[in-house]
Order: C-alpha cells, then structure tokens, then sequence
C-alpha cells in the first residue's frame, strides 16, 4: 500500500506535539494525491486534503489499531474528496490534468487521466481504493457509504471504461464542460 | 485488454506524477482547531446528575495564593458556610507531581479523552491567548482514595485594562456531580470575609467548560460564550446536599506554567 507509516510514529502522533506534526507531513502528499485523483481539480484537492489530515488528526486517539492506519486514512481522504465533490459548482471542469498541474510523461498514465475523468466521482474513488489502496469492496463500501454490491458494479463498471478507453488509440478524447457537469452529479 | 496489474500500475504512475504542494501544516492546524461545536443534547439527560465539586472553589483560591495555609483556611470557610466537608489532603507523592504545561489545542486533543470543543464567542478586546493543561487528583468519596485525573484544558486569555479570565475544559463526567452555582473569593481587605461570583458550567459532548465571573469577565460575556457555542448549561448546586452528592471530589492545584 502507498501509505506507509511505521508505527512508531503513529505512536508518538498520538502523544500530540511535534508527533502529530511529523505524521501530517508523511500523510499529506498521499491525502492530495487521492484527493486529486477524485476530485481532478488543485485548489478543490488541497481543500479535501486539508481537512482530511485535520480529521486524521482528530482521530488518532480513537484508532485502536495502528496497523489499519493506512486503510482508515484512505477512508477518511477519500470521504472528504466525495464530499467536497458533492460541494463543488457543477459547472467546474473535472477534465483538468494540464490546466490543474499534472505533469504525465507517460501515455499510459495521460490516457489513464483522461479515462478516469469520465468517470463519476464515486467510480474514481472505488478505482483508486481499489487499485492504489488496495481495498477490497467490502472496505470501500464502508469508506464511501454505498453497499459492497454497489461497489462492485461501480468497479466492473469504471474497469471497463478503464479498459476501453486505455486500449483504444483514441483515449485522448477531451471531456467537455456539459459532460463534467453531468459527472459531478 | 488490459489486466488489473496494468490499471494498477499506471495508476500509481498517474498518482505519483501530481506533485503535491508543501505542507500547509497552519492551515491544516486552524482547521484542527476550528470543528463545528457539538450539537445540543437532551437536557434530561444532563440533569441526572448528581452532586458535588466544590473543592473547586480551591482552584481560585489556589491562584490567588500559594500559601497551603491560607488555602486550608479558606477551605474551612467555605466548608463552614456551606456545610461542606473537604476530602483529606491528597498524598504528597501525587500532589507533588502535578505540574501544568503549555499547549495548543492540537496537541492538547491527543492527550485528553473527551472532544475538545474551543470556546467561541469571545469578548472582542483580546489581547493574548494561552493554553495550557494541568493533571488533576481526584477523591474517592467510596474508595477513600486520591488518584491522578484526567487533564484539564485552560484556556487563558488576557484583555484590555488589564484584564483577564479562564475558561477551563474537562471531560464531563457526573460522578463529579453537578458544578458549584457560586464561587468564593477572599476579601478581607474590604472588610467582608468571601464575596460570591456567580459560576457557569456547561457541556458540549463529552466536554464540560467552566467560567467564573469577575470584575474582568461579566456574566453576560460569558453566557454569549456558551451561546455561541452551543453549550448545554450545567445547573449549579448551592446547597449543601447538592454539593455533597458526589462519588468523587476533584481537586486542581493551578499552576501556571
């Protein structure tokens, strides 16, 4: 899993003061990155992000197991990425990748981009659980509020697009302003 | 078609070449510190509980005064107007390792187990703020015990004309039984013997806050605290039997930090 975080420093997060300090610092490019990966928007992942770390923070007295720290992170980050994506205006553009600073030298990963922006922000946020996290359905159904079945589907679903779209010379396709409206919703 | 391990991969990729912007370590702090205040709850609830904390009292006069006789002395006066008992002194082995330390909320939020809620509301001439937590010793009405609390949170803060007041946070719980309505400051230099303040408890969550008012805080100031809070007010106990309801007796030796 992406998240690493020895428990060590878990630990001494827990007693607060510079602990807690050093644990944001280690979670904080995770809590953006999966922000962004939902979200697709800088100003909107940073916003998420933020108050992810915030309620990371606030509840690492009440974790009682330290080795599902990364596991509990990546609900916590990608429940405040849906909710900030549910906040959002709906005419933001969601296909963002260069106005909002992803740098991608790799077609894979630019084709990838572009194929996860078509996807609705519940679909990207069980791809990114799923294949970044490495949560089963079970758990990203309790991170994002739906039933495991639910998110199965949404998984068949976006794998398929993932598919189509990365194994089709013409994935680069761009989103338009209507289809990411429709996408926020 | 492309396997799960491919998705997988280029995923990560993707994720890895967004370069996060620094740390906004304040901002993530302010936000910490910045929750919504608990929601109300029932007050039937609240009102069940039973007793007394008047050693309380003692806080104050702790503050103003470290002498251990003078302490002891207005202990007695008190007890003796409010037909109130005071528990045995605690052994100096704890009272003896009770040291407060300066804080923030976010660290103090690690060290306590009630949600901290920070006051709201406050008068608009402040001028500094502190924080600062404090271990407390608690007594055993049953076991005839002292042992060590849970910390206290306190909020200080300075204002204009050279004022100041605390606001002090703990985790609520009603064995402690219901706060002091009223609490008693030493005034023989005006030829009185105690004068009384009016004293406000009231609880957010798990939390319960406490203010004193005084020629520096008035109590109009510090209901709009609990108002903007959203606090649950805490009726106080004036009578001997109120006081006295209590399993256990709370006792905190301020000491600044």
């Amino acid at each position: 899993m992406p998240l690493s975080v020895d428990d060590g420093a878990i630990e001494a997060a827990r007693s607060g003061g510079a602990g807690v300090d050093r644990l944001i610092a280690a979670v904080w490019p995770e809590a953006y990155r999966i922000a962004f990966g939902v979200l697709r928007d800088r100003g909107l992942a940073e916003d998420a992000a933020q108050e992810a770390c915030a309620s990371i923070a606030r509840g690492l007295p009440s974790l009682k197991n330290t080795a599902a720290f990364s596991t509990w992170s990546y609900k916590i980050i990608v429940n405040r990425a849906i909710s900030a994506a549910r906040a959002r205006p709906r005419t933001l553009t969601l296909d963002s990748s260069i106005e909002s600073g992803v740098h991608v030298d790799r077609t894979v990963a630019v084709d990838l981009s572009n194929a996860l922006s078509r996807l609705s922000v519940v679909q990207r946020a069980a791809v990114i659980l799923h294949y970044y996290a490495g949560l089963n359905s079970r758990e990203i159904a309790a991170a994002t509020g739906v039933t495991s079945a639910t998110v199965r589907f949404h998984l068949m679903l976006a794998r398929r697009a993932l598919r189509k779209a990365l194994s089709s010379d013409d994935a680069c396709g761009n989103q338009s302003v209507e289809e990411a409206a429709t996408d926020a919703r | 078609m492309l396997a799960d391990a491919q998705i997988r991969n280029a995923l990560a990729a993707m994720l890895h070449d967004i370069d996060p912007p620094p740390v906004p370590l304040h901002a993530i702090q302010e936000r910490f510190e910045r929750r919504s205040p608990a929601k109300h709850l029932p007050p039937a609830k609240i009102r069940l509980a039973l007793a007394t904390s008047a050693i309380v009292a003692v806080l104050f006069l702790a503050l103003a005064s470290s002498s251990r006789e003078f302490i002891r002395t207005i202990e007695e006066r008190v007890a003796s107007i409010l037909q109130w008992a005071p528990p045995p002194s605690p052994p100096r082995s704890l009272s003896s390792a009770i040291s407060s330390q300066t804080a923030t909320v976010w660290s103090a939020q690690q060290q306590v187990s009630f949600r901290i809620v920070p006051p709201a509301g406050l008068p608009n001439d402040i001028t500094r703020r502190r924080v600062w937590m404090t271990p407390s010793l608690v007594y055993s009405k049953l076991t005839r015990k002292w042992s060590k609390g849970d910390l206290e949170i306190t909020f200080s803060y300075d204002r204009t004309r050279h004022r100041s007041f605390e606001l002090v946070a703990d985790r609520f719980d009603p064995r402690f039984g219901r706060p002091p309505k009223y609490m008693f400051e030493d005034d023989s230099t005006n030829g009185r013997m105690l004068i009384r303040h009016p004293n406000f408890a009231w609880r957010n969550g798990n939390q319960e806050m406490s203010a004193t008012a005084s020629g520096d805080i008035s109590v109009g100031e510090i209901e709009a605290i609990r108002d903007a809070m959203h606090g649950v007010p805490l009726q106080g106990a004036e009578t001997h039997s109120g006081l006295n309801a209590g399993t256990l007796v709370k006792q905190i030796r301020l000491r600044k930090p």
